[in-house]
């Protein structure tokens, strides 16, 4: 039987790096999202700065599809959010947080539904649009969506689907795909299944 | 790009000759303990005069604590501003009531809106101080040390959280490097979409090419340095929770539970 030890040495080190990298990564991307949100709040309110949502889980979404093994996403995630703390967003620690564990949760699921096996475009759009509505219900208490109105909250998370459905699964896997062809990824398992 | 990021300039902690200030000192557990009962206070409540008291608290707190974190809020009001005001009025125009205010053409704003737009603007811009006070009194390492030696958290994954701030500047610089590299090889700057999306295109297979090889070369020393290769490790530097910094976590648990109670 493993032991949380072993399961845990699952993971190379180059596999650590490359989801510190993709953590960072975020983290960065998070600080130019910002203002790029603000812009859509001012213009379209809620349901504009919907639509780019998806690009906010992609750092775990992409760290999944390239590692593919258990605890991926949950470990880029919780990364992501630490990282996220201490260079600063505009949403806080407890967003960062939150918002890190409903993705991994929901993005752990479904890999696990497929066995950590299956990879194509549906299964990855799939991942994309299952990462969105959890969060959405902690975010709609948290920045105060529930007061919107049913048919505000329905499009914007109809929205957010969208987002994550192309921006998320889609991209991570032409990301994904772009990458695994340079040959750099060999001693990853997307490397190893292309083979 | 990469060139030239400017992430809220003088949150990240390096230099330890500015942390001399207040409760610097405190454990990093005590101050993440400040943090989440401050959360659960403002995730609690969604009235415009508490939210705003909770708000002006924390505003206190952190300007008493110091010249840094002084700056830091100097740093972050602007913002704090550019966030927060249209937040306000987005949410005050978009949230449904029933005492009108002014009606203008189909927009009608209310009271209640603007009670409730107030209260989630605070709430966001409390969340926002209070991580931004964390960073501002705390090293990162330290951050690193309480994740493995508090909290438990397996030292491979902890030591993640400084490779990913490690590899900032690293990449960074690569980012400028490919810039240089680009224009001493006489690459005309992009002009229209199509050539700004080739050039994107161009720049970022180079990054992460680069960084690819950074990452496994970074992988190879550290294997190299027998990193992950035991299930504990020694360290260094401990950083023990100190009997102020468990006082100090009673203190805000205590109030936490007295404002949750009494409120």
């Amino acid at each position: 039987m493993s032991t949380p030890t072993t399961k845990l040495q699952r993971f190379t080190t180059i596999e650590i790096v490359l989801m510190a990298i993709l953590a960072m990564a975020n983290a960065v991307l998070t600080v130019f999202l910002s203002s790029v949100n603000q812009f859509l709040t001012t213009l379209g309110g809620p349901i504009a700065t919907s639509t780019i949502v998806g690009i906010y889980m992609i750092y775990g979404v992409l760290a999944m599809y390239i590692i593919r093994k258990p605890g991926t996403a949950f470990i880029t995630f919780m990364l992501g959010a630490t990282v996220q703390t201490l260079l600063g967003n505009s949403y806080g620690m407890a967003a960062s947080v939150v918002a890190a564990l409903c993705y991994a949760l929901a993005v752990e699921l479904i890999c696990m539904l497929f066995r950590y096996r299956r990879w194509n475009v549906g299964v990855m759009m799939t991942i994309g649009f299952c990462a969105v509505p959890l969060w959405f219900i902690f975010a709609a208490n948290m920045f105060g969506y529930l007061k919107w109105g049913l048919p505000q909250l329905t499009i914007a998370l109809i929205v957010r689907c969208i987002s994550g459905i192309i921006l998320c699964g889609w991209l991570s896997k032409m990301i994904g795909d772009a990458m695994a062809r340079t040959g750099l990824l060999r001693t990853f398992n997307i490397g190893r299944d292309a083979k | 790009m990469l060139v030239g990021i400017d992430i809220y300039p003088g949150f990240l902690h390096t230099d330890t000759q500015k942390m001399n200030d207040g409760v610097v000192l405190m454990h990093p557990l005590a101050k993440l303990i400040a943090v989440l009962c401050t959360t659960i206070l403002v995730l609690t409540y969604s009235t415009a005069m508490i939210q705003g008291v909770i708000f002006l608290v924390v505003v206190a707190i952190g300007l008493s604590l110091g010249k840094h974190v002084r700056r830091v809020f100097g740093k972050m009001a602007r913002y704090l501003l550019v966030f927060a005001i249209p937040f306000f009025f987005i949410q005050w125009i978009w949230l449904p009531g029933s005492t009108p205010w002014f009606t203008w053409g189909p927009l009608q704003v209310t009271y209640e809106a603007l009670n409730y737009a107030a209260a989630i603007t605070f709430r966001l811009m409390t969340l926002f101080l209070t991580s931004a006070m964390f960073m501002a009194m705390t090293e990162p390492r330290d951050v690193v040390l309480m994740l493995t030696q508090q909290l438990r958290v397996p030292y491979r994954f902890a030591y993640a959280v400084s490779l990913a701030l490690r590899f900032l500047p690293i990449l960074s610089e690569e980012a400028e490097t490919i810039r240089t590299t680009h224009q001493i090889r006489g690459m005309k700057p992009p002009r229209g979409v199509r050539e700004h999306v080739q050039a994107w295109k161009r720049f970022s297979i180079a990054l992460f090419t680069n960084s690819v090889r950074r990452m496994q070369m970074t992988a190879s020393a550290m294997d190299t340095k027998g990193f992950g290769a035991y299930p504990d490790r020694t360290y260094w530097r401990e950083n023990p929770v100190s009997i102020f910094s468990c006082v100090a976590m009673g203190v805000y648990l205590a109030a936490t539970a007295f404002c949750l109670y009494r409120f």
